[in-house]
């Protein structure tokens, strides 16, 4: 099969320092998207919208979220305040004020955003327990402003990465399931399959898909 | 479940002084509990203990702001010193907000969602888990999240998003803990509420609609209902059901 060609579409991708994120934009580049890379953690709306401010109009967003700096785990109950609105607060925060600011900025009708979230939002993650938290948060902050922007032709959908894949090098991950990759380990990190995902989530061919999850993990969570 | 199945154990169930909370707090008492109405104020919590002590019950209103961790850990410190114990931690309690649209969400929206919710139940966790550590495998932690938390709603992102975040939670502490003999869990309900009252005011329709949307008719009903729930996942007949959600809401969400 040919590379799908997305010569002229404007994709928006932010937190673009972490592996997957710097795999999403080199597949999206090579596919001849123009990538628009904005940064910066959005702890406000006015921040948000400060980074939004100069986007044109873009016909994709990507949000990656801000998991390659999770950090080390530790168990709930021996978490300070300060450490949990770090692992919670922050990465919510960032894609509610994310999304909102980037509304007035996607094409209507068109418009495509995916939101990459570590597969730990669905399994649950023992030492990451806020981290987990905020992905989930995340997903269904995708599914609710689905339902709402479907009206506006939007379409919004969540990839699921193993954590391990998003924070390389983190110590004392948990396992997501005790069942091996069904495509073998080297399925787990496959960023280009991965980009090939993203790509395909941009594109028209993608468009009858909102509020879903796709996980591409290699075959580990297999839930529902 | 015979009348003494959780005799002798203290739950504290936190918005009990309303709505599902003091359903929780009814159901969890007639068998034999003794409960915490954690209420903000105790003008709403008092009546609710009194009630139940009336029914021959056992139950004391501790003023708690689950949004203030000191709060909760007092809340905690109490009920340990009155009874001997905790086995049983039950955060219900919300703030729920107006409706909105993601891009018109504001402070207003984001701070009472996430820290009633999520905060809430962070605080309630930490200030409970040595008490349920000590209370080995009848150690329980349940939380109330929606089917919001499941499925997202249209009107309501940011709620969406807490009680998606709670459920997470739950079964990241179901791992954490389980070595402990502590099960966590969430129930997901649709039952009558102040915030549900409030809106069946404002739309006089939306019952009906509400209720249509179930596959038995009907909205539930929180002392018997979502009480029920609450206290099996309490009691002994759980002890193996961990970091699950349980749906209960008249069958409107079938999801696996």
């Amino acid at each position: 099969m040919s590379a799908v060609g997305l010569d002229g579409t404007l994709v928006a991708v932010d937190h673009a320092d972490g592996p997957v994120a710097v795999a999403i934009v080199t597949a999206l580049r090579a596919a001849r998207a123009r990538v628009e890379v904005i940064g910066g953690r959005a702890g406000t709306a006015s921040e948000a919208e400060a980074t939004w401010s100069p986007v044109p109009v873009v016909d994709a967003y990507v949000h990656v979220g801000p998991w390659s700096r999770v950090g080390a785990g530790a168990p709930l109950a021996e978490l300070a305040d300060d450490a949990f609105a770090a692992a919670f607060d922050a990465p919510v925060r960032d894609v509610l004020w994310s999304l909102h600011a980037a509304h007035a900025h996607l094409a209507r009708p068109g418009g495509r955003v995916v939101v990459v979230v570590p597969t730990a939002a669905m399994a649950g993650a023992p030492g990451f327990a806020a981290t987990a938290a905020a992905a989930e948060a995340h997903r269904l902050l995708v599914k609710a402003v689905a339902r709402q922007w479907g009206e506006d032709g939007i379409g919004l959908n969540v990839v699921a990465v193993d954590l391990a894949v998003l924070a390389p090098g983190t110590p004392d991950l948990p396992p997501v399931s005790l069942s091996p990759p069904a495509l073998g380990s080297g399925a787990v990190g496959d960023l280009a399959a991965l980009g090939r995902l993203v790509i395909w989530l941009v594109t028209r061919d993608a468009s009858a898909l909102t509020g879903a999850t796709l996980t591409a993990d290699g075959g580990i969570w297999m839930a529902p | 479940m015979t009348a003494a199945a959780l005799d002798g154990r203290t739950a504290i169930v936190t918005g009990a002084g309303q709505g599902v909370g003091e359903g929780i707090a009814r159901a969890l008492a007639a068998v034999g509990a003794h409960v915490v109405i954690a209420a903000r104020r105790a003008a709403t919590g008092e009546p609710v203990a009194a009630a139940i002590r009336a029914r021959g019950g056992s139950a004391v209103c501790v003023e708690t702001d689950v949004t203030l961790g000191p709060s909760v850990e007092a809340a905690v410190a109490d009920a340990v010193s009155r009874f001997g114990g905790l086995e049983i931690m039950v955060h219900n309690a919300y703030t729920p907000t107006r409706a909105h649209r993601v891009e018109d969400a504001d402070e207003t929206i984001w701070a009472p969602n996430a820290r009633t919710a999520v905060w809430g139940s962070f605080f309630c966790a930490r200030a409970a888990y040595p008490h349920l550590r000590a209370a080995g495998d009848r150690g329980r932690l349940i939380f109330l999240s929606s089917p919001a938390g499941v499925e997202g709603t249209a009107t309501r992102p940011v709620y969406s998003a807490v009680k998606g975040a709670q459920r997470a939670l739950a079964k990241s502490l179901a791992k954490e803990w389980g070595p402990d003999g502590i099960t966590v869990n969430c129930i997901a309900p649709v039952a009558e509420s102040p915030a549900l009252r409030t809106a069946f005011e404002a739309d006089p329709d939306l019952r009906a609609a509400v209720a249509s949307r179930t596959a038995l008719r009907r909205i539930g009903d929180p002392e018997h209902d979502i009480g029920p729930v609450a206290v099996w996942l309490a009691g002994d007949g759980a002890s193996f059901v961990t970091g699950q959600t349980i749906v209960c809401d008249g069958g409107s969400f079938m999801g696996l």
